[in-house]
């Protein structure tokens, strides 16, 4: 079976724009082409196996910061400019994840053939990506999120994922957008009681 | 003006992009002794000492806003001074550091709370309604946090500030924060 797993909000990768991800420890890297078009490779080159989530989008391709190798969007080297007449060989390739989104998240399966579970999508409106100091079943525990990798609770959309062993990510949308500047306060008296070992309090609007 | 400057000084960074930023030209002297006590301005109007202070000077006579009500003027400048203790820690030891030290992590915690709610309210700067001298003085906080190896992942308000930060008319990097070419 697939396991997809709730990584970012897809608003915190805007068009154009490089973003790093850990996921149990993982290193990923996440990055958006001018068109929208999302992708997630291994974090690592594969000139130097420098991180790729310190270079930049030119073109429809992901330029590394250290040697300038360009990778398009299937994670194929297409350009290395101390060679600039050089046509890479097709070997050359960023390794993939598979990438979706859904919910307003970012998801990503490492393998597996199974698309993302349909979900019944709403507009849903991205509050707040947030680092919690605790291990991902802490956290899980603490919001009452079992087997459902998302939870709607109040009108607000909660997902979670372990960066590493002992921090985790907590990323809440809302279902209605005039929610979403008390969501990312929520977000963070969340993440206040959490690491305090305090119950978790729901109320939205102080 | 002279400004007694240290290349690979954080602090001294913030007050030479302040400058750039500001369109204000700056007689660079460079001198070991802004590596340790940061960067000082000279000049006909005095000696202006500490990141915040020499700011708050350059910004007079531009369109830079320096949001004197808000706590977070002297919060920068302290937040600036014990990152930069942390990172010349880090860079200097002879022993290798323990990464993503919590003090740091903590800074950044501040930061990215606060960008949070300016965001909510409809801003993308730290202290008010546009970009101001504590944007300046934090800069280097944020893009230079790489440096004690804090991962960025944790901090999606950080990249974005750093973004919209580098996109500022007149932006320099310092070694440490990239050119993208
Ligand atoms: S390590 Fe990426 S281009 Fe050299």
């Amino acid at each position: 079976m697939t396991m997809w797993h709730p990584v970012a909000l897809g608003a915190d990768i805007p068009a154009g724009t490089v973003a790093p991800v850990r996921l149990h420890g993982d290193e990923v890297v996440l990055w958006r082409d001018e068109a929208g078009i999302l992708h997630a490779w291994e974090d690592r080159c594969p000139h130097r196996g420098m991180r790729l989530s310190f270079g930049f989008v030119r073109k429809g391709r992901l330029a590394c910061l250290y040697h300038g190798w360009q990778f398009d969007g299937e994670g194929r080297c297409r350009h290395i400019p101390a060679h600039p007449d050089l046509s890479p060989p097709g070997t050359i390739r960023a390794r993939t994840w598979r990438a979706d989104e859904a919910h307003g998240f970012v998801w990503l399966a490492h393998d597996g053939s199974e698309s993302l579970p349909a979900m019944k999508d709403g507009a849903f409106t991205a509050a707040r990506s947030i680092a919690i100091e605790s291990a991902r079943g802490t956290v899980a525990a603490a919001l009452g999120i079992g087997q459902d990798p998302v939870l709607s609770r109040d009108g607000l959309i909660c997902a979670v994922h372990a960066a590493d062993g002992e921090t985790t990510m907590l990323h809440v949308a809302v279902a209605n957008p005039a929610d979403a500047a008390d969501a990312a306060l929520w977000a963070q008296r969340t993440r206040d009681s959490i690491e305090r070992g305090e119950a978790v309090a729901w109320e939205l609007h102080l | 003006m002279i400004l007694h400057d240290w290349a690979l000084d954080d602090r001294c960074y913030a007050v030479r992009l302040g400058a750039a930023l500001m369109g204000r030209r700056l007689t660079i002297h460079t001198t070991s002794e802004a590596a340790v006590q940061g960067p000082v301005l000279t000049g006909t109007d005095g000696t202006h000492r500490g990141p915040l202070a020499i700011l708050d000077f350059l910004a007079r006579d531009t369109p830079w806003r320096v949001p004197t009500t808000s706590p977070w003027v002297t919060r920068a400048d302290e937040m600036l001074v014990t990152f930069s203790d942390l990172r010349r820690n880090a860079l200097l030891a002879s022993m290798p550091q323990t990464p993503n030290p919590p003090a740091c992590r903590r800074l950044l915690r501040m930061i990215e709370d606060q960008l949070s709610a300016q965001r909510h309210a409809g801003s993308d700067w730290i202290a008010g309604p546009d970009a101001s001298i504590v944007d300046i003085a934090l800069f280097p906080v944020a893009a230079l946090s790489h440096d004690l190896e804090v991962p960025h992942d944790l901090f999606p308000e950080l990249r974005r500030f750093i973004r919209s930060f580098r996109a500022l008319p007149g932006f320099i990097t310092m070694p440490g924060i990239p050119e993208y070419h």
